[in-house]
């Protein structure tokens, strides 16, 4: 594909007008947003000389905390992909009372504040919580270790997955799933042959949004977590732990370090959707 | 493989979509279901299908009552009104998906499938789109990829549920009378749907006309142009003029009907209003002295020729074949 400037900025015409326009705005809109606050964390990050850096982001507490952050995120993405992908294909397939309902349910952990959503998780799940309660007979402890984490990330990322499969399974015709049954497959062949790879490219969207919401997540967990050094410790917790320390320098170092990594594996999955788009063919 | 549709119903809610159809399909044959839409014919494709399970009735293959068995063993080829091909897999893995899917013991090698593919690919002259993806075929080319599919897996029944309904005019009549010569190749029992009489009569070996979820009449296209058992038939197969007789209503065809510019015994005056004239026939628009109402006239460009009659003229119109029912 000739993917040039003078091909994109020039002798195209579009049906809707200010082309350059629009462009030049989302740069501007895009640098003022998300670019300048970045490149801020890493230039308040070269007050550090390099083996300053190295010291300050690989102490074994914040190497804990990295683990339990990127490993909790993956899981709880990980479990939002299926229950997501379930909960999508429920509402979208079935007719039932209180669809409406559920579907407005769906929305509430984006609109309900973080903090609340970890104050009640950690309620319920709790030894004498409404959950933890049955749980705490069987060995099973959720609040305050890092299954509570895990917990409190599956809930903030649900909407995530459901959202964006949602739309991709309504338009997903019923005449596909129809025309694999006539050609002899069964229901199993039917979802993983014909349904999945249909909606794939969206549920790896609902994946790395869930995965990036978790990653960043503080509010929520927090309070479940229990924060005890080299065990429930979350990243974030420990850039804030950083500046209540005045140690601003090495709160950014932080920063640096979950940046560099979220930004790779968030650019991992979209070449892996890239990839997948191309080789579908969706692409002319 | 012969099919037997008997006292079949099916209604959706409150709505009877089918009431009662017995039908009959003999082996080998290329059989229209036809009516315009609604009419019931689409359910009753998926019901031989198995898609769709009737209220009561039966469906018999060759005698054996498939009514309740799953579309996925009943071995019919469904080609659907827009295609379903799977679009994230190349042509090839569309037509060979029926293969794959079988069960170990009776699935193809891999050199087998790839054969039998590109024999069918070959068939429907596609050979060479092999490894594109669906979005990037035309139409007419997406079409005939179903139909490649469908009869992959070597359907004893093949259905096709308004084969030609979103294509163009052109590409339109190259299918139709390519899927007439592929039919005559393979001799598999067809039946497909369709809401235009002229693809109808001119593909099928017998036609169904349906209207309102029931059969109006089932024959060769031409005794159902020629002898129509019904007003509806009459009508929905081409263009009529209605005609008031003593008997009742009357229907007469285009080109039943003698135009002069002197009247005679039984001759209607009117007023030719338009002259359409492209093409091996000419249209005539008349507007009846006596009832204000418009007769279409279709005539022969020979004959137009020698009267040469103009827009606005005065003239005298002689149905010569009223029809009854």
């Amino acid at each position: 594909m000739g993917f040039n400037q003078g091909n994109i900025l020039r002798n195209k015409p579009h049906v809707l007008p200010g082309f350059r326009l629009s462009l030049g705005f989302t740069l501007f809109y895009l640098c003022l947003i998300v670019l300048i606050p970045l490149s801020a964390v890493f230039l308040r990050t070269t007050e550090l000389t390099l083996s300053e850096f190295w010291a300050v982001v690989t102490t074994p507490r914040l190497l804990a905390s990295y683990r339990l952050t990127f490993g909790a995120s993956l899981i709880a993405a990980l479990i939002n992909l299926v229950f997501g992908f379930l909960t999508a294909w429920v509402l979208v397939r079935y007719q039932f009372v209180g669809k409406k309902i559920l579907d407005a349910l769906v929305d509430l952990p984006f609109a309900l504040p973080t903090a609340v959503a970890g104050i009640s998780l950690t309620a319920i799940y709790a030894s004498n919580g409404w959950i933890g309660q049955w749980l705490e007979p069987h060995g099973i402890k959720v609040a305050f270790t890092p299954l509570g984490v895990v917990v409190a990330l599956t809930f903030i990322g649900l909407p995530f997955v459901v959202r964006t499969v949602q739309p991709v399974l309504e338009d997903f015709s019923a005449e596909a799933e129809e025309a694999a049954a006539s050609l002899g497959a069964n229901r199993w062949q039917t979802f993983y042959k014909v349904i999945l790879p249909a909606v794939w490219p969206a549920l790896l969207t609902g994946f790395s949004l869930a995965f990036a919401r978790a990653i960043g997540e503080y509010g929520s967990v927090i309070f479940i977590a229990g924060n005890m050094p080299m065990v429930s410790e979350i990243t974030p917790l420990m850039i804030i732990t950083k500046l209540e320390q005045y140690d601003y320098a090495g709160a950014t170092a932080i920063a640096v370090v979950m940046l560099v990594i979220s930004f790779i594996l968030l650019l991992t999955i979209n070449l892996l959707q890239w990839w997948s788009a191309h080789r579908h063919g969706s692409q002319p | 493989m012969s099919i037997s549709i008997q006292h079949i119903n099916k209604g959706f809610g409150q709505f009877s979509a089918l009431r009662d159809i017995n039908l009959q399909v003999p082996s080998g044959e290329l059989v229209a279901l036809l009516g315009p839409s609604g009419c019931g014919k689409t359910t009753l494709l998926r019901i031989i299908a198995g898609l769709e399970s009737p209220d009561s009735g039966q469906v018999l293959f060759d005698g054996v009552d498939t009514t309740h068995r799953d579309v996925r063993e009943r071995q019919v080829g469904f080609v659907f009104q827009h295609y379903a091909l799977f679009r994230h897999m190349t042509v090839f893995e569309n037509v060979a998906f029926g293969l794959r899917v079988r069960p170990k013991a009776t699935r193809p090698s891999d050199a087998e499938i790839k054969k039998r593919v590109h024999e069918l690919l070959s068939l429907v002259q596609l050979d060479w789109l092999a490894d594109r993806y669906p979005p990037q075929l035309s139409g007419g080319q997406r079409q005939r990829i179903a139909l490649a599919r469908a009869l992959a897996v070597e359907p004893k029944v093949l259905l096709l549920d308004e084969p030609f309904g979103a294509l163009d005019a052109k590409v339109r009549k190259d299918l139709r009378r390519w899927l007439r010569r592929l039919h005559d190749e393979l001799h598999v029992t067809s039946v497909f749907v369709t809401h235009d009489q002229e693809e109808a009569l001119e593909v099928a070996d017998t036609i169904v006309v349906m209207n309102h979820g029931q059969v109006e009449q089932v024959g060769t296209p031409q005794a159902v142009y020629d002898q129509p058992a019904t007003s509806f038939v009459y009508e929905f197969l081409g263009n009529v003029n209605a005609f008031e007789t003593p008997q009742g209503k009357g229907f007469v065809r285009p080109y039943e009907i003698v135009v002069s510019r002197s009247p005679s015994t039984d001759s209607i005056a009117g007023q030719l209003t338009y002259v359409h004239s492209v093409g091996s026939l000419v249209r005539l628009e008349i507007k009846r002295a006596d009832n204000a109402q418009y007769v279409d006239v279709e005539l022969g460009r020979e004959v137009f020729n020698q009267s040469q009659f103009a827009q606005g003229e005065q003239v005298f119109i002689t149905p010569n074949r009223i029809r009854v029912f």
